[in-house]
């Protein structure tokens, strides 16, 4: 019987122990407190949080533009990597997201109103401050632009 | 020696543990998302949520489209728009938001209604092209708009005359909004939740401050901000003549309709901006804040003890008194 891949049964030197060690140890381990066989599990719900974040949607950790289709999410865009997002749907509509520096405007849509092209510019100095907040819409083409702030 | 070895490792590894549910709860995470209901679109943003509630959230937000839509099929207002006049068992929340609504509308003298969904019908703001209907038209249906002659039973229906029909338009949202934020309760350390304009503050931002909420200048161009009010577990819903409007013949048709008259609400107010923790509340005054015009609406907040601001289409700006200190309301920029 090995015990090589599991390092409670090895030492630093990995060194194999003999079958009556291995049972000592067993036996110590039986005399451990039943709450600290809760600590992996603790540990590993720590862990997933951590690296899973919570649902939902996911969390930013710069400032990024998210922009939507319909309530999926089509792209994010950091502000460190500006370009120009053009989102083209089967129903012929099409939307232009310029993604700046600094923020992000609505540089053209074919929806019949126009209102998202007129909301102006988010950035990350009035995003607060906006009568629409932090979101750019165009409701006709189910489009939304979020400056997700990391605050 | 050994001995003593096992409890210090034990209490490494407890610390290790505590110290990752710490880092793994601590870290102020924002998440948004989006969602298209009630013909508008809801923007839900939540600080540390707990897992699964922004999921929860907009199920919310599809069962009440479903149960107060208009044109949703099966839905308790499509029910009573097609009960042929004969009482209809409806959801309690249906029955508590039209009881609600017949307060409002008596309390305003009529400038707000449920029961103007006939008028309402005949006009299309957002189409291509829109449509103004006829005098005649709207003669025609003027009659069957009339809040006192909805009929609430105690056995919880509703019953409307033939041909009358409600549309919870004005009202709706806002009890929508209050039952999301209701949710959020205890399972955010803060949220803005924005149902087309309807406001939700819940809580607190990361830095213990309250949220801003910019109000829409009505004479700008691109949305420009007039104000900005800074608010925690409230509401904030602004109504105005710009969100729903078409230009004919030079005159600006907008969709608040004065249930008196059948058209556009013609008071000297661009926007009334309503600050109450229902949202109910506060999104149907702020429509009647809109057919009352400035100083009709500065005396209904008032007798009703609502905090709220309005702007004139000149660009004048009025407030209830305390209104500016609650909300540290202040100009933009």
């Amino acid at each position: 019987m090995c015990y090589n891949h599991n390092d409670q049964f090895c030492t630093a030197s990995g060194v194999r122990r003999t079958h009556r060690e291995a049972r000592t140890t067993a036996r110590k381990l039986r005399r451990l407190p039943g709450w600290v066989w809760l600590l992996p599990v603790v540990i590993a719900v720590a862990v997933a949080l951590i690296l899973f974040g919570k649902p939902g949607a996911t969390p930013v950790t710069e400032d990024t533009v998210i922009i939507r289709v319909d309530d999926r999410e089509y792209l994010r865009v950091p502000l460190s990597q500006p370009q120009t997002v053009t989102i083209e749907q089967a129903d012929g509509s099409v939307n232009v997201v310029e993604v700046s520096d600094h923020g992000a405007v609505m540089r053209s849509s074919t929806c019949h109103n126009q209102l998202c092209v007129h909301m102006g510019e988010v950035t990350v100095d009035n995003w607060e401050f906006r009568p629409n907040g932090a979101f750019i819409i165009c409701l006709p083409n189910r489009v939304s632009v979020e400056l997700a702030v990391k605050e | 020696m050994k001995r003593r070895t096992r409890p210090r490792a034990l209490t490494a590894l407890l610390a290790l543990a505590l110290a990752l549910c710490v880092c793994a709860g601590a870290s102020a995470e924002k998440v948004s998302n989006v969602g298209f209901y009630f013909d508008t679109v809801v923007t839900l943003t939540l600080y540390d949520p707990e897992p699964g509630l922004m999921e929860e959230l907009f199920a919310a937000c599809d069962r009440y489209e479903k149960l107060l839509s208009k044109t949703v099929e099966g839905s308790d207002v499509d029910r009573i728009n097609h009960g042929g006049g004969q009482p209809v068992k409806v959801d309690p929340e249906t029955w508590e938001i039209l009881r609600r609504a017949g307060e409002i509308s008596e309390a305003s003298g009529r400038a707000f209604s449920v029961t103007i969904a006939p008028v309402t019908a005949l006009w299309d703001f957002t189409g291509d092209p829109p449509r103004k209907p006829t005098s005649e038209e709207i003669a025609e249906k003027l009659p069957l708009v009339d809040d006192s002659r909805l009929v609430l039973g105690e056995d919880g229906t509703v019953t409307l005359p033939e041909g009358m029909e409600v549309d919870l338009g004005g009202i709706a949202k806002g009890y929508i909004a209050d039952q999301v934020a209701a949710l959020c309760e205890g399972r955010v350390t803060g949220a803005v939740l924005n149902f087309g304009g309807n406001v939700y503050c819940v809580g607190r931002k990361p830095d213990g401050s309250g949220f801003n909420v910019g109000i829409r200048d009505p004479q700008g161009s691109e949305f420009s901000t007039k104000a900005v009010v800074t608010v925690t577990d409230t509401s904030v819903v602004t109504s105005g003549i710009y969100e729903r409007y078409f230009i004919q013949d030079g005159v600006w048709y907008h969709h608040i309709l004065d249930p008196e008259t059948g058209v556009s609400a013609d008071s000297d107010l661009a926007s009334a901006t309503v600050v109450h923790p229902s949202s109910m509340t506060a999104d149907a005054v702020a429509t009647a804040c809109i057919v009352l015009g400035r100083d009709g609406a500065l005396e209904l907040l008032d007798r009703l003890g609502l905090d709220g601001m309005v702007i004139t289409r000149e660009g004048d700006i009025a407030w209830t008194e305390g209104f500016d200190t609650a909300t540290q309301f202040r100009l933009y920029p």
